[in-house]
């Protein structure tokens, strides 16, 4: 029975945690794109910029991966 | 459309397409809940931390155990290590194939470091970022490969209890095989049960699979037609340790698993990748210059527990370097098991291709941040600021 | 951390593993191949300035060869001009030493006519005197003498002269 319980928490912590980033991450790269567009010449520094926000947004569902992985094996 | 229909030999390849698209749909575990599924094995223990493969030694630091992901990544380390020794023997000056592939891989990081960090750094920066691109990359495609995860050696019920932090747990199987005084050990047993019940619920449901034992060689399989040969320790133990003639109850453990599947792979080139960050930072902005961007009293109060922000933000991404390689190849290595469990044969085909996108933008990515990281530790706070 | 797979002498083993890779790969692959690199964009630079400069090179020789053949032309044009100048020269003294040469020639023979005229003139005023007298002989054979005859005529012949003059 425990076992449920910290499987269900184990799945909503990633679950709600990717919610977040998914939306951040959504975002970011319609703007990178919408950017591009206005402006193709500017591709590297855009596709650079791009990665490394997104790699922020998505260090805060690894967070919530990380918490999932403790309650689920740990 | 009706040449096309009436060649025989497209034919021939539809009806196979078709026939294997059948087997893998009544063959999976699919078909098992219809009463067929005899294609299908078992879904494989999934356990996060790698598996040992032969016991080691002891260090002042702990046990040394070899483990699966130890040998991938020598392997990993030994491919590249061929294949450069080779390009070097073969260096010319109109490059073959293999040195033209990796000339042309190089020069974009070439490239992409002179962009992000400037001309005279970026020699410095480059064989860091492009060591770590080319191992991630060599060690995830490698895990693609067949006999990754699906072949090795059985591990016990005693190994896996231990696993499960039930250190006290004795296989009724090896207890029933010693003869002397079957009475005594029979009650030692039901005692180690009974206490064994009482500390660890949850081991009772955990489940063994059941592998043909081939005695003198220490090696099994995940094989297909395995799937309803799976059982919890209390109906193992029930059964007394006996699963069959020349079959053993435990769990696979593979002799080769993705080397990034392991947190101390991804934990290692993330430490290196922001020591060198550091260093680098340090060499370049001297001691006090990079110091200063975490612990700084000049600007006051709110400065300071900025600089304290950074400091901890520093740590985040070493967290973030590791778990989102260590995530994603992970999760990538379970969804190729349970596509295999599901759809056998055709179901991981398009997973494979997945995979191997994957394991290559994760290690564009993972160079990608060390190598803007280390041009944002090498400008100094202030430069920063105006960015 | 046990539960999640990291352990000291595992996270260890791998560092080591790393380095060792970083450092081979560093000795045997990227400074080879960084060099060749490098030399090849070295020589594709110095290839694209040879280039550049042959290319100015020829534009030069080209100019050079323009401003020779300009020269040439004039050269040419020069000599072609100076030939027909010294042809005119000499066509029109050629011309003015034969018709200085006509005009002797011509003045010589109008003197020669001049003088053959004259002559004639004399001669046949000599005939005509004479056949003057004849006929006036014939015509007054016996009342004059010839020699009152003669003084007549000559008379005659001086007055029409004078007129004539």
């Amino acid at each position: 029975m425990e076992g449920d319980i910290m499987n269900v928490g184990a799945g909503l912590a990633i679950g709600l945690g990717a919610i977040g980033p998914g939306i951040g991450i959504g975002m970011l790269a319609s703007k990178a794109m919408e950017a591009l567009g206005r402006n193709p010449e500017a591709g590297a520094q855009i596709q650079q910029n791009m990665i490394l926000a997104i790699a922020f947004t998505e260090a805060i569902a690894i967070y919530a991966l990380v918490v999932a992985i403790i309650i689920k094996f740990v | 459309m009706s040449k096309i229909l009436g060649n025989p030999r497209s034919i021939a390849i539809s009806i196979i397409c078709v026939a294997v698209l059948v087997i893998s749909i009544f063959g999976g575990a699919l078909g098992n809940t219809l009463g067929f599924g005899f294609f299908a094995s078992s879904l494989p223990a999934i356990q996060l931390p790698a598996e040992k493969i032969v016991d080691g030694f002891n260090t002042p630091v702990g046990k040394w155990d070899l483990m699966n992901t130890m040998v991938t990544t020598w392997l990993a380390m030994l491919v590249l290590i061929v294949v450069s020794l080779i390009i070097r023997r073969n260096l010319k000056d109109v490059p073959g194939r293999l040195q033209a592939l990796f000339e042309v891989v190089m020069e974009f990081f070439l490239s992409l470091c002179e962009q992000i960090a400037g001309k005279e750094k970026a020699r410095r920066f480059f064989p860091l970022v492009f060591t770590i691109f080319i191992f991630i990359v060599a060690a995830n495609w490698m895990g693609v490969l067949p006999g990754f995860g699906t072949v090795g050696r059985i591990a016990g019920p005693e190994e896996i209890a231990h696993h499960h932090d039930a250190h006290d747990y004795h296989d009724p199987a090896l207890v029933t095989t010693t003869h002397e005084s079957k009475e005594s050990k029979a009650k030692h047993h039901g005692s180690d049960e009974a206490q064994e019940d009482g500390h660890d619920s949850h081991l009772g449901t955990v489940k063994l699979h059941v592998f043909r034992d081939y005695k003198t060689i220490p090696v099994a399989a995940l094989s297909p037609g395995s799937l309803e040969e799976e059982l919890t320790f209390s109906e193992y133990d029930e059964k007394n340790g006996n699963v069959g003639e020349g079959k053993r109850a435990g769990h696979l453990v593979p002799f080769l698993r993705s080397a990034n599947t392991d947190l101390n792979m991804s934990l290692a080139i993330a430490l290196i990748a922001m020591v060198m960050v550091h260093f680098w930072g340090f060499s370049i902005l001297g001691f006090f210059g990079h110091a200063g961007k975490f612990i700084s009293f000049k600007s006051g109060p709110i400065g300071f527990f900025v600089g304290i922000l950074e400091l901890i933000s520093e740590l985040g991404r070493i967290i973030s370097f590791t778990f989102r390689l260590f995530g994603n190849i992970f999760a990538g290595e379970v969804l190729l098991m349970a596509m295999a469990f599901l759809l056998p044969l055709i179901g991981i085909i398009p997973f494979l291709g997945l995979e191997l996108f994957v394991g290559l933008i994760q290690a564009f990515v993972f160079a990608m941040l060390t190598l803007v990281f280390a041009s944002m530790a090498s400008i100094s706070h202030n430069d920063g600021d105006h960015h | 951390m046990g539960d999640l797979g990291i352990n000291l002498p595992g996270l260890i083993t791998q560092i080591i593993s790393f380095v060792i890779l970083f450092v081979i790969l560093s000795k045997v692959l990227y400074k080879p191949l960084v060099a060749k690199l490098d030399q090849r964009a070295e020589k594709i630079t110095a290839g694209l300035e040879a280039a550049e400069k042959a290319k100015e090179e020829a534009a030069r020789s080209e100019e050079a060869i323009q401003a020779q053949l300009q020269e040439a032309r004039s050269e040419g044009q020069k000599l072609v001009t100076q030939a027909r100048e010294t042809a005119d020269r000499f066509r029109e003294e050629e011309m003015a030493k034969v018709k200085e040469e006509l005009d002797a020639e011509r003045s010589r023979a109008e003197s020669n006519i001049q003088r053959e005229r004259d002559a004639a003139i004399e001669e046949l005023r000599k005939e005509f005197a004479n056949l003057a007298i004849t006929a006036a002989e014939k015509v007054v054979k016996t009342s004059l003498d010839e020699e009152g005859h003669r003084a007549l005529i000559e008379g005659v012949l001086n007055e029409e002269r004078s007129r004539n003059n």
